[in-house]
């Protein structure tokens, strides 16, 4: 019995990202970029789950993605996000950070610029744990403390905030094109003006007696003040930056490092969340039955099945779910998304009908939602945390 | 088994000891020119040497690292009659961007009256502790008080052997059942009757290490001694070199009275010995887990042992130079993974801990 | 047992001569360095220049194919998931599980089988394609040997079934028949194609009636005159009875159908009935079981297994399993004795036909290269509690042998020590030692991966190693000058001296000059138990209360360090820990192995102290940030 496929690819995933699909296509995201960490040789990849990819031999099931190209990457990648159609930018653990050009023709990839070092002690190389595009800007975080603004076709750096932490930097996010948020492995939320000439953050946010690491932060894709933030025990926070320096909500999500959170970008009352502990689960703030559900296809079962039926509160705006924040009052739901697992899932990436995941286990997950592809499937039982699991026969390979 | 790469060294003179870091990923080598070279491993798998540096006045014996929770630091002891620590200092120049890093030394241990002959650290949860010993008999302990000052360190204990040592041992059980534990070797062939094997141990009491043992049927010189991991078990594993390899187990036997003052009695068993070497062995040295025990000899190969599931040793793989040159003799040469050949697809080691020299294509079942 | 006694491998390491100098070596985490040296120098300056060369050299070569990677991570999935089979489940159910899960790890050698075999024939390097060309008949031989100990164990189908199964089993590995068939069929006249009778009697062999009748009927309808003969052949091999196990006929039963339509070929042979055409002869030939005429097609059947197979289903279709080994060894001895004698596969599937699972396992460990196959399949016959009704006294501890084996080899490798673990966790007896040993020496390049570490550290509290890989960080970060991380990792490490130090370090560079802490009082003025706290600081510092007193004034303000808010700032903080610094520096820590309770008591105390100061500091230095931002 299984619920999404897997595709093994012989390196460790650190990173899963889908190109950007232009506003103008009604296509379905159908590329995506991998990194690779902790092997040898680590790698930046190009997948094609659809047809323009190498044709295909024999009876391979439709949908498995297929190498387009790949180039190899100084360092593991620990982020990895385009700027635009054809353009990554990367950030490694020796620091650097490189845009990679995909050309599209001769499905290449090369290095469009480098900047080695971006991240670094007095002596040795300090990763580069994070980075996010507003293109043409890239904003990168570091171990050492570092924040640096860099323009995609402008070699030098516009800016760089020393000492902007005194721990590790974790991840970065933009909340509009002049202001990003870091979180620290303090616990902390810092937002950082760049109109400001001053090295300090205009704000700080943090749990008071609590100094669990943060790892992850995604913004709401229409509410630019609420953000989503995992920490090292696993719990999901959602914040307002407006408003005082408490979190809005908090839910116990995962049993290890939650390494990203993303809401969905157009379906903002889903939210996806991975983790060390090697789940995956998918957030859905009831609201009203009636909005067509996210990787809920015409049927109605599909791999994650509902496990309970929220009381439909009609009225509520698409946020108000999140900020209630209470899963046990059943306006949360949540659901795994993956086989029992027993590696980490390190990334993840939503588009539209389309969700990517990488794992230490060597494999990709992809879960492409139409109508007319779902059967009525049904995967196993309620978990303790009221979520489903997504059973499978032990040892179940595909 | 296969040459994955070769590193030139660059070292005036023959080489005397490589030494990994405790995560293998540098690695220090030191030689008869004196000097004491550092190579870090490039994310590509290169090795670069990034330090090179004359540390003593005479041939340098050995060269050890100090576990990493002390931070980046190396002993060295040599012809000189002395012993160095060495600790790598971040500096504010940009030399670690041109691949070098600066390494100062903390202090010099002038004790011995002769060479001195090895050096060890002790395991780590007994503090940074450093133990020397020399051709004049003695064993010495010295110990940095302070882990944020290493060039402090004082002399604790002095063992006198009465015969000229050659190498040393620390047990590495950390249970605490079992107090510190030192092994000592003797290359002395001047007397030919006596132990060559001398175990000493820490008595709580007396602040003082004692002996415990000698093992009295290894009377040919010893050039190197090894402790195993200890696996949680309630005995230790010892390999030494000798005219042969020999692998002993030491059980200590709890005394009725069970008085803390008295030191452990040990009973010595032989579990093995191998006399594959010709002559005589030089070196031993086991893997991280024990399941493997290296030996080098004079019959110029380096002889790989491991241990079945019923305890039985055999012979599993020989490392032999054979003369030729050596290819990309400018520097590294490439990974031979594809010429490594299917040679390598043979085998290595065995449930029975023999080695099947036979071609996988036996291998194939009569379709192909 | 006896023991197969094999000279080891010799590798050869370039440009050391061995009859003058020494090789010297030591052991890497994946590998083990060597180089030229001379032992016994005795420290005059040597004559000769060394070798200048250091070499590396590695194992095992098979871990580093990124296909067979493929292997190690989806068996790893299986593994983990037979691990969780609950003892508690009826042993019928069981039984199925145990074949579904044999067959899963079998589905995941074929595919990096194909993939292999793919990338053998695409590639332009013929070093490379022999190589990979290798790994396919060694997967390809472990398949076999893999699918005949589950038909024969796992399965243990009893007679009857048992046929069915070794046809099953001999069909998929003698695939090269259906690809001869449809190039026969497909060409322009199947009758009078080269291979066409080859394909029709390989049919036959494998007992595969139905399709050998369908390529029989080509030549019938090209040969009108022998129509009758072609018919009657054709009736004999449609009335073939087929024993089957879910059906209502028993065993009996259908050997007496079987032995009717046995004598019924046997009467047409005698009849003479395909006189006239040498290939229909030799098909009814075969379908009596004819050795001989079986022993000419030699060429056809390929290997004695096969021919084993065959002569049983026409011989001894009701086959006990008990009866097997008798009919496997005689099979071999006709079968090879033209050839040399048995390879190390045919003692293999000997082994297997004699039921000797610990000699199989054995001669696979000598044999093969990898320990995944010896310890994957011996994991999962112990699972079937096969081990020890086998009566091996080592039972148990041969499966662990091997998985500790098979883990350690995982740990050589730069990625796959993840997987390592699981492997390790389901070691009972030296598992958690294995694990403690290697995971402390996996590089830690980057926090991220640190991190990981400590997670799987910390989920088996190995407290030691936690400590460890915590104290390495906090060591690093304090080199680089990174304080706040420096002190995270200590206060991880439950380091309280180390996150002492730092916490000075922290204060010189981020508070000077010191502000009076007396200044601090006002800021806190309305509170009581602030003021609590900062009378009692003030009843140390400024030397108000004697020396004796200040542990109980310091254990006094535990309960303040504990509180979820900050009450101490971060220079009080300092203060405190000034204080207990002051207090404790004139005493030597006694040796926590004396077993004196009082100064047990007071050590502890003063640790917690330092802890909970320590803790205090790190949450002080983030509010004030916070208030001041």
């Amino acid at each position: 019995m299984d619920c999404i496929n897997a595709k093994f690819v012989s390196q460790k995933i650190s990173k899963t990202r889908w190109r950007p699909v232009s506003s103008a296509s009604l296509h379905q995201p159908d590329i995506f970029a991998t990194g690779s960490w902790d092997n040898e040789d680590n790698k930046v990849s190009i997948w094609s789950i659809g047809e323009h990819g190498v044709s295909n031999m024999d009876d391979e099931f439709e949908g498995d993605p297929q190498l387009l190209c790949e180039y190899k990457h100084n360092g593991d990648v620990l982020d990895l996000q385009f700027l635009d159609q054809e353009r990554i930018a990367t950030a490694s653990s020796t620091g650097a950070v490189t845009i990679f050009r995909h050309h599209q023709n001769s499905q290449t990839l090369s290095v469009a610029q480098l900047w080695d070092r971006a991240h670094h002690y007095p002596c040795d190389d300090a990763p580069c744990t994070g980075l996010v595009c507003n293109s043409p800007e890239i904003v990168t975080i570091g171990e050492d403390g570092r924040i640096n603004l860099f323009r995609a076709d402008h070699k030098g750096i516009l800016r760089t905030i020393e000492n902007a932490d005194s721990s590790t930097i974790h991840a970065v996010t933009f909340l509009r094109t002049t202001e990003v948020l870091t979180v620290n492995s303090f616990g902390q939320l810092k937002l950082w003006d760049f109109r400001q000439q001053s090295n300090e953050p205009s704000q700080i946010l943090s749990l008071t007696g609590n100094r669990v690491p943060l790892h992850c932060v995604d913004r709401h894709p229409n509410q630019q003040h609420i953000v989503a933030t995992g920490g090292q025990d696993g719990m999901l926070c959602l914040w307002d930056v407006r408003q005082g320096t408490m979190p809005l909500s908090m839910m116990e999500a995962h049993s290890a490092e939650m390494w990203e959170v993303h809401f969905h970008p157009s379906n903002t009352d889903h939210l996806f969340t991975c983790s060390e502990d090697g789940s995956l689960l998918h957030w859905e703030s009831s609201t009203s039955s009636s909005v067509p559900s996210f990787l809920q296809g015409g049927r109605n079962t599909s791999a994650m099945s509902r496990s309970t039926v929220a009381p439909g509160d009609g009225n509520q705006s698409l946020t108000s779910g999140w900020l209630s924040g209470d899963s046990s009052k059943g306006h949360l739901e949540t659901t795994h998304m993956l086989p029992s697992q027993t590696l980490s899932v390190n990334s993840l990436d939503v588009l539209d009908q389309c969700l990517v995941c990488g794992t230490d286990g060597e494999a990709i997950y992809i879960n492409r939602e139409s109508s007319d592809e779902i059967e009525s499937r049904d995967c196993g039982c309620t978990d303790q945390a009221g979520a489903r699991r997504c059973e499978e026969e032990p040892g179940c390979t595909n | 088994m296969f040459v994955a790469r070769s590193i030139a060294a660059d070292h005036k003179d023959l080489i005397h000891d490589v030494s990994y870091d405790f995560h293998g990923r540098r690695m220090a080598t030191c030689s008869s020119d004196q000097s004491v070279k550092v190579w870090d491993k490039s994310e590509a798998g290169e090795w670069n040497c990034t330090a090179s540096w004359k540390t003593h006045s005479g041939s340098v014996w050995r060269v050890t690292w100090a576990h990493p929770e002390f931070g980046q630091v190396l002993a060295s002891c040599s012809f000189d009659r002395t012993a160095a620590v060495w600790e790598e200092i971040v500096g504010e120049s940009n030399d670690k961007q041109r691949g070098q890093s600066h390494w100062i030394k903390r202090t010099t241990l002038v004790d011995s009256r002769t060479s001195v002959t090895d050096v060890k650290f002790a395991p780590k949860h007994m503090g940074l502790m450093l133990t020397t010993c020399s051709a004049d008999g003695v064993v010495r302990i010295y110990e940095a008080p302070d882990v944020m000052n290493l060039s402090q360190w004082s002399l604790q204990h002095e063992i006198s052997c009465k015969l000229s040592c050659s190498c040393i041992s620390w047990n590495p059980s950390s249970s605490r059942a079992h107090p510190p534990m030192i092994a000592v070797g003797s290359d002395d062939s001047s007397v030919t009757y006596a132990g060559k094997v001398q175990i000493y141990e820490y008595n709580e009491n007396t602040r003082k290490y004692a002996k415990v043992e000698t093992l009295m049927t290894v009377t040919d010189p010893v050039h190197d001694i090894a402790f195993a991991p200890n696996l949680g078990r309630s005995f230790h594993v010892l390999a030494i070199a000798t005219k042969d390899v020999r692998i002993f187990k030491l059980i200590p036997l709890r005394a009725e009275t069970a008085s803390l003052a008295s030191p452990t009695r040990l009973e010595v068993q032989i579990v093995a010995q191998f006399d594959n070497h010709n002559s005589q062995v030089w070196r031993v040295s086991w893997n991280i887990t024990s399941t493997l025990l290296a030996s080098s000899g004079d019959d110029g190969c380096v002889r790989l042992w491991k241990a079945n599931y019923m305890g039985n040793w055999k012979c599993t793989g020989i490392l032999k130079g054979d003369g030729s040159p050596v290819n990309g003799s400018a520097g590294q040469s490439g990974a031979l993974t594809a010429g490594g050949g299917t040679g390598a697809l043979a085998n290595q080691g065995s449930l029975n801990g023999t080695s099947a020299g036979r071609k996988a294509a036996q291998l194939v079942p009569g379709v192909m | 047992m006896e023991e197969v006694d094999v000279e080891p491998t010799t590798t050869p390491i370039p440009g050391i001569d061995f009859t003058q100098k020494h090789l010297g070596f030591v052991w890497g985490p994946g590998d083990i360095l060597v180089y030229e040296t001379k032992y016994g120098a005795t420290g005059a300056a040597s004559v000769d220049q060394g070798c200048p060369f250091v070499h590396v050299v590695r194992k095992d070569e098979d871990i580093y194919s990124p296909i067979l990677r493929k292997l190690f991570n989806e068996s790893h999935h299986i593994f983990v998931g037979l691990q969780k089979i609950k003892e508690d489940v009826p042993s019928k159910n069981k039984k199925s599980q145990f074949v579904s899960i044999s067959k899963n790890y079998r589905s995941v050698i074929r595919a990096c089988m194909e993939e292999l075999q793919q990338v053998a024939v695409s590639t332009r390097d013929a070093t490379l394609a022999t190589q990979y060309g290798n790994q396919v008949s060694i997967l390809l031989a472990v398949e076999l040997i893999w699918n005949l100990c589950e038909v024969l164990f796992i399965e243990a189908a009893p007679a009857g079934a048992l046929q069915l199964h070794l046809l099953d089993w001999v069909r998929l590995h003698k695939a090269d028949v259906d690809e001869k068939a449809r190039e026969v069929l497909q060409s322009e006249s199947p009758a009078e194609h080269p291979a066409y009778w080859d394909v029709a009697i390989s049919y036959v062999l494998q007992g595969r009636t139905d399709e050998a009748r369908q390529v029989l009927v080509k030549q019938a309808s090209l040969q009108p005159a022998a129509r009758l003969m072609f018919k009657l052949l054709d009736s004999l091999l449609m009335k073939m009875p087929v024993y089957n196990p879910g059906g209502n006929q028993t065993l009996t039963e259908f050997d007496v159908k079987w032995r009717h339509w046995r004598e019924e070929c046997d009467r047409c042979l005698q009849d003479n009935s395909f006189a006239s055409n040498r290939h229909l002869e030799a098909i009814c030939k075969i379908l009596v079981g004819d050795e001989d005429t079986l022993l000419e097609y030699k060429e056809l059947l390929g290997t004695w297994y096969h021919f084993l197979v065959t002569r049983l289903l026409y011989s001894h279709p009701t086959v006990k399993p008990t009866e097997l080994h008798y009919y496997a060894q005689s099979s071999m001895d006709m079968f090879l004795e033209t050839r040399s004698g048995p390879e190390p596969l045919d003692s293999i599937l000997l082994a297997a036909f004699e039921f000797d699972i610990h000699q199989v396992i054995k001669d696979c460990s000598i044999a093969l290269n990898n320990w995944w196959f010896v310890a994957h399949l011996t994991d999962l016959l112990d699972h079937c509690k096969l081990l020890q009704s086998h009566n091996l006294h080592f039972g148990s501890n041969l499966r662990e042998f091997l998985l500790l084996e098979y883990g350690a080899g995982l740990f050589t490798h730069h990625s796959l020590w993840q997987l390592a673990v699981g492997y390790f966790d389901h070691c009972p007896e030296f598992g958690r030692v294995y694990l403690e040993l290697q995971i402390e020496r996996v590089p830690l390049d980057s926090e991220r991966k640190a991190l990981k570490v400590l997670r799987i550290c910390e989920e088996r509290q190995m407290a030691e190693q936690v400590r460890s890989i915590c104290k390495i960080m906090a060591k690093r970060a304090l080199r680089n000058d990174r304080l706040g991380s420096a002190l995270s990792w200590s206060i991880r490490a439950k380091d309280a001296a180390f996150a002492t130090l730092i916490s000075e370090r922290f204060l010189q560079d981020y508070c000077t000059p010191a502000p009076s802490y007396r200044e601090f009082h006002k800021l806190y003025g309305d509170k009581r138990f602030v003021e609590a706290a900062t009378l009692l600081l003030s009843l140390m510092t400024a030397k108000i209360a004697p020396q004796s007193f200040w542990m109980t004034l310091l254990t006094d303000a535990l309960p303040l360090l504990e509180q979820k808010q900050v009450i101490f700032s971060a220079d009080q903080t300092y203060e405190l820990m000034h204080c207990l610094e002051e207090l404790t520096a004139g005493k030597t820590i006694p040796n926590t192995d004396h077993p004196m309770q009082d100064e047990d008591v007071e050590v502890t105390k003063v640790e917690l102290l330092r802890l909970a100061l320590a803790r205090n500091l790190a949450q002080a230095i983030v509010k004030e940030g916070t208030v001041d931002g």
